[in-house]
């Protein structure tokens, strides 16, 4: 009759404050708080002074982590995760800090990317049950950090871009604290300015002529903001006018008469002003229908990751397609996804799934592939000189939803390495370990391959089937066309593909 | 047309100090009030004069502070530090006064008709007492006293705060020869009147009919004098007490370990400065002068002759005196809450729905019961408690350490400023670190004085929490004297909201904000003024205006002020303030609605509750903080909702009855004096006998209904099922 209950903590390590959220984990609750512990820290101005972590601070994380430890025990929790937010990277030492926390506390803790960070605490919304219907109406996921924002955009459910913009709570007040000395208004005036500036090129490139139902709102104080207007504790959600119309009223106070409005326990945080005139400048930006706020952070989000990993209970969302449809949008935006793109996507699944006990990889890399597939053409855009590399580098520089950044040079690398010839493991330019060496060189000899068999771009290739007999690779296709030139360009790509695999790809045709 | 009244002009508050002495006045009135049974009257004259003691020790000490240094600054009534002390003076003067009229004039002759009697005159003893007084003074007070002579050499000795001693003229004897050559003749000598004894010494009866006599230990003391100064002769011996500034100033910014600064505290209170002087009516002038001198009482307003026995708090040892049941009211004995059934399960109960305590009609046990429930049940995961005001050997932490030997996360905290008792607080807090506690000493610069416990439980659905609420301590012996109210409740959003207090009070962030509670110092005032606010919008947009408060104190001026706007607007204000009221009722474009009656009864009133009409949708908060600027700003109070309806009519039920009471109400009248009730032509009511004979019927209504249960007959099964 009980179902299984996961105690679950997620402990997370940022810039001003260690945090530890205690959940059940369970298939009918999903996720159910049961404890949020926050203790006030600032290891990211300790880290940024002196660029390493002093031993003083090292100390008091680690007993920080391990009343945690304590707390933990007590409450019986089955599994945690432990994240650092990305400024710990900056540290020198900050390896050698986890070691140390490792040690002392016994928790092993890891530091997240920029990316993986914004994918997790993104998760926290879309684990949600009605995040779905509302992307589906076109969105904009908006999360609002310390140091920068994130925009995705939604378009009918599907990942249209995702962009930075340098524009965070802290960074803000940090840019213009002297501003505020002087006058409010002035302030207000260029926080506004600031956000204009960072969101001409987006509103531009993005926005132009779509309309958006929904502007999703995470970050700290964005649920106590709406709180003011909604009735709803749990998620609320309101009219934009509503959110407006308070957002304006409460942009003429200051701190303090904010905080009072807003019965907040602290009258003084920093972030709480930037907060307010951002989300209220990029709704006017965005002139969304209504805005949502899930009221769930970083914290919800490993927690999600960790179900999601463990399949606790079922998530709607599905992520994968995120990542396609992110990718789509940007070879659109490069002028390069075409029905060729759609084929190789298509034929590397098949060459994939036909290998997969000869490669051992898994859905994950199988994502990664159809990723590089969608994206091999797109450095075209820059310079068909070189183009394999112009891809690596739009690749690199990109920020696709729902891959984290070691993934994204995997793709980036397999879709380089299509074309150039892989040096051996030693040589590669890129840095990676020999684990990413090995990825790469495996989806890019599919890649490889499945580029040759569309090598006219006219996808004269129908209902390919592949199978391994003795060591071979059988690729059979029915086509009416002449593939004169997909067979020896195969031959002459066959021998990168049987080194890494063992296998000699061999083209077989059925006339139709 | 009232345009011109400034709200916030001094002259419509009253000083809190003369009000707190009205207050102590009331409960004067109830020692003279001749419906009441002796000894109970007797224990109230105890308790006037253990108030008047503390209410020297830390309100007086502190005026005398500002004195001192040299602060300028006016009260919420517009008065300097001076100025009141000079008040004060006159007000305490005639309460002392009265104390004593009441006693010697009723009380002594009441006494003697019940054939008690308190001799305070060694002088009055019979032959065969006075030999029966002597070997008691032989046997058992000489050894420990300790006599000390003031002479050139020997300065005057550090006398104890709140003892009583006994100061000696002596005369060298002629031709007496002193032990210690070239010793300057001593004068003046003083003795403590040991605190290890009892003060009332029983001694056998000589008249017919007494059946109770007593000697008071200084006058044992006083007549075998001579014992003690053998070399001299005693010329005049008269007891005297001091009352010393013992307001605690901790600088807690240098306080490394705020156990050791309090230690170390009330070691220093011993010295504070001389603020009350007490001595007998007769005593010997050149005494007096020696004993100001040395003490260094140079403000006559300092000394109080005293006509009768220094120090009445005795008589609250008559208050138990054995033989005499017919003298006091017959003990109440808390009956049990109907929803928790002594022995039942009681997180069962809890889950049924919250469940009201209105103690001490209602025992507390079950809140002890649910502490040591939870130190044993092997689903329980944590117990977290704020203990404040805690009783001797409490069963509360004798569970707590338990708990924490059974391996469950205790986390307590105990508040080492709870005024006087810091001692006993000190001992309690490090029994529970050893018995592996996680013990917290409060809060830098706040004192914790909220009352609640939280108990974290893991069940089949998951982790559920149980949270106490009151608004009393955690003292299951006050418990039985005050009246407080308390929800149980296993509710999400509360439990929240607790795990989350408990969280800050472990110094982790609080919450951005909170679910139910309201909590000081935040944002408690915040609340409190918006509530009363929404009161005065719909009388001010012609709807209905309600407020009913009743609490312990009021004196906030910023708390008055939003109330004299309400009553402005058309708010119907009740307030049931039992002490310090610093609010003025009827005048005219202040307050002409507001009312304010003070409750002083058997037991003391001791309950928060709050209700606001809020146009229909009835909101009643309770808790532990009254309306004083310590509640609101220095101390980490919580007021929560009552929430579920019918908790809602319990707690409107108590407001309604004593806004009804006609026996032990006093109404403050618009010149600031308090009267009681008229109650012409109408019926009697003691709010508290009403409360003690109504839970008595809940108790017999779920018997009744238990009874009832066990006849319900087996039927023959269902066919259809």
């Amino acid at each position: 009759m009980s179902e299984k209950i996961t105690m679950f903590a997620s402990v997370y390590i940022g810039t001003s404050e260690i945090s530890m959220k205690l959940f059940e984990l369970s298939r009918s609750r999903k996720l159910r708080i049961i404890d949020y512990l926050r203790r006030r820290f600032d290891l990211g101005k300790e880290t940024l002074r002196n660029g390493a972590i002093p031993a003083l601070a090292m100390d008091e994380l680690c007993q920080c982590l391990m009343e945690y430890r304590r707390i933990m025990e007590g409450y019986g929790v089955d599994n945690y995760s432990a994240y650092a937010g990305p400024f710990l990277e900056s540290a020198i030492n900050a390896d050698f800090v986890l070691e140390q926390v490792r040690i002392r506390t016994g928790l092993v803790a890891t530091i997240l990317s920029n990316t993986e960070q914004r994918f997790i605490s993104y998760k926290s919304a879309a684990c949600r049950d009605d995040f779905d219907e509302r992307v589906e109406q076109g969105a904009a996921v908006v999360d609002i950090g310390g140091d920068s924002i994130q925009i995705t955009l939604f378009s009918g459910g599907e990942v249209v871009t995702t962009q930075h913009l340098i524009l965070g709570t802290l960074r803000i007040r940090e840019r213009l604290h002297d501003v505020l000395g002087t006058s409010q208004r002035g302030y207000r005036q260029q926080i506004v300015e600031l956000v204009d500036k960072e969101m001409e090129v987006f509103k531009e490139l993005y926005l132009k002529g779509s309309s958006l139902n929904y502007m999703i709102l995470i970050g700290d104080y964005c649920t106590e903001i709406m709180k003011k207007v909604s009735k709803k504790k749990d998620a609320p959600e309101v009219d934009t006018k509503e959110f407006l119309k308070l957002a304006n009223k409460l942009s003429d106070r200051n701190l303090a008469e904010v905080a009072k409005e807003l019965m907040l326990t602290n009258e003084s945080d920093p972030r709480l002003l930037p907060t307010l005139l951002l989300t209220k400048r990029i709704a006017e930006v965005l002139k969304p229908e209504a805005v949502w706020v899930p009221g769930s952070n970083i914290s919800d989000g490993i927690a999600y990751d960790f179900a999601q990993k463990k399949k606790i209970f079922p998530i709607r969302h599905d992520f994968d397609r995120d990542v396609r449809s992110a990718a789509i949008h940007m070879a659109k935006r490069y002028e390069s996804y075409s029905s060729h793109v759609a084929a190789q996507v298509e034929i590397c699944d098949i060459i994939f799934d036909a290998m997969k006990k000869v490669h051992g990889m898994g859905k994950r890399e199988r994502l990664l592939l159809e990723t590089a597939a969608i994206l091999h053409d797109c450095g075209k855009y820059i310079s068909s000189v070189d183009a394999a590399m112009c891809s690596y580098n739009v690749i690199m520089y990109s920020e696709i939803m729902g891959i984290s950044a070691q993934e994204r040079s995997v793709v980036a690398a397999s879709v380089k390495y299509n074309v150039h010839p892989l040096p051996p493991f030693e040589e590669t330019e890129e840095r990676m370990d020999f684990e990413t060496y090995m990825m790469v060189a495996k989806l890019s000899a599919i890649l490889r391959l499945s580029n040759a068999l569309d090598r006219s771009h006219r996808q004269k290739i129908r209902e390919l089937k592949a199978r391994r007999n003795g060591r071979e690779l059988i690729l059979t296709v029915r086509t009416e066309d002449n593939i004169q030139l997909e067979k020896n360009v195969l031959s002459a790509k066959a021998e990168a593909f049987e080194r890494v695999y063992g296998y000699l790809p061999v083209l077989k045709e059925r006339r139709l | 047309m009232g345009k011109e009244i400034d709200l916030w002009d001094s002259k419509y508050y009253e000083n809190r100090e003369l009000s707190w002495l009205k207050f102590d006045q009331r409960v004067l009135a109830e020692a003279k009030d001749k419906s009441i049974p002796l000894l109970e009257r007797l224990k109230f004259i105890s308790i006037t004069s253990s108030n008047l003691d503390e209410f020297f020790m830390v309100r007086v000490a502190s005026l005398r502070d500002q004195i001192s240094a040299d602060y300028k600054g006016v009260d919420i009534a517009g008065m300097t530090a001076a100025e009141q002390l000079e008040r004060i003076s006159q007000d305490t003067r005639d309460l002392v006064q009265s104390q004593y009229t009441a006693y010697n004039r009723s009380l002594v002759p009441l006494m003697a008709q019940k054939g008690i009697r308190v001799i305070d005159r060694y002088e009055d003893l019979t032959e065969s007492q006075a030999r029966f007084a002597d070997r008691y003074f032989d046997e058992n007070v000489y050894p420990v006293l300790t006599p000390m002579a003031v002479d050139a050499s020997r300065p005057f000795p550090l006398i104890r705060n709140r003892t009583l001693n006994i100061v000696s003229r002596l005369k060298k004897k002629k031709g007496a020869k002193l032990k210690i050559s070239g010793e300057k003749d001593a004068e003046y000598a003083t003795v403590q009147v040991p605190s290890v004894l009892p003060r009332l010494v029983q001694i056998p009866g000589e008249e017919e009919g007494e059946r109770a006599v007593f000697l008071l230990l200084e006058q044992v003391i006083e007549g075998n004098i001579a014992k003690l100064y053998l070399n001299y002769d005693v010329e005049a011996s008269h007891p005297y007490r001091i009352m010393r500034n013992a307001d605690l100033s901790i600088d807690e910014d240098d306080a490394e370990d705020l156990l050791k600064e309090i230690q170390k505290q009330l070691k220093m209170r011993q010295w504070g400065e001389v603020i009350r002087l007490e001595v007998e009516d007769s005593i010997d002038k050149k005494l007096l002068k020696f004993l100001r001198e040395q003490l260094d009482v140079r403000d006559d307003e300092a000394v109080y002759r005293i006509n009768g026995p220094i120090d009445l708090t005795f008589l609250m040892k008559l208050y138990g005196l054995k033989g005499y049941d017919e003298d006091r009211y017959a003990p109440y004995v808390p009956v049990q809450v109907p929803e928790i059934p002594a022995g039942g399960d009681i997180f069962a109960a809890i889950r049924k729905g919250d469940i009201f305590l209105h103690h001490p009609y209602q025992t507390f046990d079950p809140v002890v019961e649910f502490i040591h429930r939870s130190a044993i049940d092997p689903n329980v995961l944590a117990i977290k408690q704020t203990l404040y005001r805690v009783s001797g050997n409490s069963p509360i932490i004798a569970s707590l350490a338990l708990a924490a030997e059974n391996g469950k996360q205790v986390t307590v905290l105990v508040e080492l400023k709870a005024r006087f008792d810091e001692e006993n607080n000190i001992g309690w807090a490090k029994m529970l670190e050893k018995a592996g506690c996680h013990v917290i000493y409060g809060l830098v610069g706040l004192k914790t004085h909220s009352k609640i416990a939280l108990v974290v439980r893991r069940e089949e659905e998951g982790i559920r929490r149980y949270v106490h609420l009151g608004t009393g301590n955690y003292n299951d012996s006050t418990a039985r004297l005050y009246t407080d109210c308390g929800i149980f409740t296993c509710s999400e959003d509360m439990g929240e909201d607790a795990t989350a207090v408990f969280n800050m009070l472990s110094g982790y962030s609080e919450p951005a904000s909170w679910n139910r509670l309201a909590v000081a110092p935040l944002w408690l005032r915040n609340t409190f003024l918006s509530l009363i606010r929404r009161e005065r919008d719909f009388a001010a947009n012609g709807k209905e205006g309600r407020i009913v408060a009743k609490m312990n104190s009021l004196c906030d001026k910023e708390i008055i002020e939003a109330l004299y706007e309400a009553s402005n607007a058309g708010v119907e204000i009740d307030l049931i303030v039992r002490g310090i009221c610093c609010l003025k009722t009827g005048i005219p474009g202040v307050s002409e609605n507001i009312r304010v009656r003070s409750i002083v009864g058997n037991f003391l009133e001791h309950s928060r509750i709050f209700y606001f009409l809020n146009n229909g949708d009835e909101e009643i908060y309770m808790g532990s903080s009254d309306w004083m600027p310590r509640n609101l700003d220095r101390r980490v109070e919580i007021i929560f909702p009552v929430l579920e309806d019918s908790l809602k009519e319990k707690a409107k039920h108590i407001l309604k009855v004593e806004l009804e009471d006609n026996v032990k109400a006093n109404v403050l009248q618009s010149d600031g004096t308090y009267h009681k009730v008229d109650r012409r032509g109408k019926q009697k009511l003691n709010s508290q006998e009403v409360f003690c004979h109504e839970a008595k019927l809940l108790v017999e209504k779920a018997q009744d209904l238990k009874t009832q249960r066990l006849f319900i007959p087996i039927m023959a099964e269902d066919e259809e099922a």
